[in-house]
């Protein structure tokens, strides 16, 4: 009758966090969707089993108003941010936190591709919620079709990296599940990040977030393109004045990640420095494939 | 006063290996549990002490009551202070 605690293998962590943080969730009461990996629906895992799915972290949405509760809450059951929402992304859409025991976690407020307000979105997909079960927790999840978009548009940015989550969500849909996609689509105001996902992305080539989808879903690794996207996805004075900023800015959390401590001056002054090497020649490189 | 299991767990018994693993808020850590250990735990629910507990195992799975019951204490111990277990505040 022995039992131990160590070598446990990293999905089961993955599968327990999922449960713990509905329970964190829940105490503090906050909404949460749990999306990908352990939680999407059996229709769209390989194999109709979402344990096949391998993952190496947590992906929760959370509804906008709620996070400052949830992550208040985690960090004081010692989850530590490794990047925050503004240097995360090009969509300032996530933070990632760690915990020493249980891995990671990456903590959304907006899902990428829904041109809707965060919390707008957020509802949307709250009213046509489901339940999975995971880790003998009910955990709440978007519903099967919302899950097709999430996970389309994630392929999408992710340079069509998980193309199995292509087929299962599009490509292996029938007909009607194609068109409750479509008319989702449009309620979620998704039509370009959509259209990058399954290829249709050159229908919407006058509208401002075209080449930012564009960059992601070619998996360009050309920070030029994207800065340039981004710029032209931006909405108003405000938004075009963030990207400046973050083409400028080194993120200091990334940097302490890289230099594995609190960064010097010197640090600072290097990283800034190499940042301006990479934008002049991602720039070279853009300006020869015009 | 009996046990039951804490609110803020999470556990699963992933196929193959015979292992369970068990996680609470208030633990912070995975615990791997056999199939034995697994037993206990599920024993426990409702229990007020651990001799009611080794008392339940011994007659379902047939072993000795007084062989298992100082490691089933010890065991019970541990699992309150992983925060898999807990006592429910209604006095029986």
């Amino acid at each position: 009758m022995t039992w131990q605690s160590t070598d446990v293998p990293l999905q089961v962590r993955v599968e327990l966090t999922h449960g713990y943080l509905q329970h964190v969730a829940d105490e503090v009461g906050a909404d949460v969707l749990h999306v990908k990996g352990k939680s999407v629906h059996p229709l769209l895992s390989e194999a109709g089993d979402p344990r096949n799915r391998l993952s190496v972290d947590v992906d929760v949405l959370v509804r906008p108003a709620h996070v400052g509760r949830l992550v208040a809450r985690l960090e004081e059951l010692q989850w530590q941010r490794v990047t925050g929402f503004a240097e995360g992304s090009a969509f300032g859409h996530a933070m990632n936190l760690r915990h020493h025991h249980l891995g990671l976690l990456d903590l959304h407020r907006r899902w990428p591709g829904f041109g809707l307000p965060p919390a707008t979105a957020f509802d949307r997909l709250w009213e046509h919620r489901e339940t999975q079960e995971i880790a003998h927790v009910s955990c709440p999840v978007p519903s099967l079709t919302d899950q097709r978009i999430v996970l389309l548009l994630h392929f999408a940015r992710t340079g069509s990296e998980r193309q199995a989550d292509f087929v299962t969500s599009w490509v292996n849909a029938g007909p009607a599940d194609r068109s409750a996609v479509r008319r989702r689509v449009g309620q979620l105001d998704a039509e370009v990040s959509f259209a990058a996902a399954v290829d249709e992305l050159d229908e919407f080539r006058d509208r401002p977030d075209y080449v930012l989808w564009r960059h992601f879903s070619e998996g360009s690794v050309n920070r030029w393109d994207e800065w340039h996207g981004r710029w032209s996805a931006a909405r108003g004075i405000r938004e075009k004045g963030a990207v400046a900023r973050g083409f400028l800015a080194v993120n200091p959390d990334l940097l302490r990640e890289k230099v594995g401590g609190e960064p010097t001056r010197a640090d600072y002054l290097r990283a800034y420095a190499d940042r301006l090497v990479t934008a002049v020649g991602n720039l070279r490189q853009g300006v020869r494939r015009r | 006063m009996s046990w039951r299991r804490a609110a803020d767990v999470s556990w699963c018994d992933p196929d193959g290996n015979g292992m369970s693993y068990a996680l609470s808020v208030r633990g912070g850590i995975v615990f791997a549990m056999t199939e034995t250990a697994l037993l206990i735990w599920r024993a426990a629910e409702g229990m007020s002490d651990a001799t009611s507990v080794a008392a339940g195992l011994a007659g379902q799975y047939g072993w000795d009551q007084a062989e298992i019951l100082d490691e089933v204490t010890a065991f019970l111990a541990q699992l309150v202070e992983a925060g898999l277990l807990e006592r429910s505040g209604v006095s029986e």
